[in-house]
Order: structure tokens, then sequence, then C-alpha cells
């Protein structure tokens, strides 16, 4: 398409509750760099994004989140030729994705996406000597105070420099029950 | 696992390449996220006694 954004989201891994064979993460919060994608993600997808400034460096690997120009999230790795790293040829996550209900009206219906994330990965820990977590206390972004208030801590960098990302469009419960085998059997 | 079988039957609508992505996997306070996802009938998967917050950062072109 030849538009370069950048996206950063938010999200609390999750216990399955069936035997499903997907991983299940809910998502509290995204942000994408372009006003428009954000835009049709919130009213088409029902996805939880709002339009921000987003700066994602890969030499050395910096990420930038700002709204209304001030930081609000940044994250930093230091630079350390001794640091343990881990190669792996193809990695990634596919799951499925829990959307907060609309309008946060929790007891409504959840909506899902599946989404597939993989490519080459570099894994290592995150080193509190070394990297960099910043979250704003006034960033006026609920999610990210409650990432403060349950006191966030960085453990696992996971770096993908050519990765290749799925991202189903939005179903209903009962929609991604057709489509995901939640029991596990072959009904085919 | 995944069973990649299912792919078949998904409709992915958006497919990216070459994407350039930074995944900060933290830890963060159990009973805090337990209470907060309490009202939807979901958990956080626990890990050394933590829930685990996924922050997935990426640039596409």
């Amino acid at each position: 398409m030849g538009l370069t954004f950048s996206d950063v989201n938010f999200s609390v891994i999750l216990s399955p509750n069936q035997d499903r064979f997907l991983e299940e993460a809910f998502l509290i919060r995204a942000f994408n760099s372009n006003r428009f994608f954000a835009f049709i993600e919130r009213n088409i997808f029902n996805t939880p994004y709002l339009a921000a400034s987003c700066y994602v460096e890969m030499d050395p690997i910096k990420v930038e989140l700002k709204r209304n120009g001030n930081p609000i999230f940044k994250i930093g790795m230091g630079q350390d030729e001794n640091r343990e790293i881990a190669h792996l040829n193809q990695d990634g996550w596919h799951g499925m994705v829990v959307l907060p209900s609309p309008k946060n009206h929790k007891h409504n219906p959840f909506k899902y996406f599946i989404a597939k994330i993989e490519g080459e990965t570099i894994k290592c820990n995150f080193d509190n000597s070394r990297d960099s977590l910043f979250i704003a206390n006034d960033s006026n972004v609920e999610e990210l105070s409650q990432l403060i208030d349950s006191g966030f801590k960085g453990k696992e960098w996971m770096i993908r420099r050519s990765a290749n990302h799925s991202k189903s469009k939005s179903y209903s419960f009962n929609e991604v029950a057709s489509v995901v085998n939640f029991n596990g059997s072959d009904e085919s | 696992m995944v069973d990649l079988s299912i792919d078949q039957e998904i409709q992915y609508v958006a497919q990216l390449t070459n994407v350039k992505e930074v995944f900060l996997l933290g830890a963060a306070n159990l009973q805090y996220w337990q209470e907060w996802l309490h009202p939807y009938v979901l958990s956080p998967k626990p890990k050394d006694g933590f829930a685990q917050i996924l922050v997935i950062c990426s640039k596409s072109r």
C-alpha cells in the first residue's frame, strides 16, 4: 500500500475457559499512528483504538507513544553485547483476541478476531538495569493508569524484523465458535 | 497447540508482510487483573504468580 504506519497495543493473556486450540488475549487498548486506520478499527471492527503518535525503531529497539505531544508510554532496549539471546527460526502468536464490549457495557456479548503473527524471532529477558519502561501517570488513558496500578514490569522481549501479520474480521461468539473447534474434536 | 487447519475457515481481512515488531511481555499483579476481568467472566493466565500483559509494537509499510 506504500503507507507507513505504526501500532502499539496492550493485551492481557487469558486462561482459556474451554479446551480451545488457540491462545486468547483481551485487547485492553490500542493505538495507531494513522488517524484513519484508528477510526476504521474503532468503528468497523469494534476494536479499542485511539489515534496517537507511535514511534517504533529497531536499531536500537525503542518505542514511544505520544498523545497531544506528550509521551505517555516508552520502552527501550539497552545496548549490551553480552546479553543472552535466543534465536528462533519461526515463532509468533496465533490466537483469539477478545475485544472489550462497546461503550464499556461489560455484559454485552464480546466480539473476537483471530490474529496470526509469525516470523524469525529473537528473544531475550528484559534487563531492569539496562532496559527502560516509562508509563506516564497523567496520560488520561485509563488502561495505561491500570498498568501502573497493577505494577506492570517488563519480563521478556521478542523481536521480529520481518514478520507476517494476519487479522480476521471481527466475529461474534457464535460465529467464532463455528470457525474454531473449541472442543478439539474432529467434526469434519 | 494451534490447529492450523482452522486457517482455511478464517476470513483474514488484513495481511501484512515485512512488519517490524517488538513484543514486550510483562508481568502485573494477578489479583488486580482477576478482578478487572471478573465482570467479563474471564481470567488472566497466570505465570509465576503474575498476570501476563503483552505489549505489541509494530511498524508496517
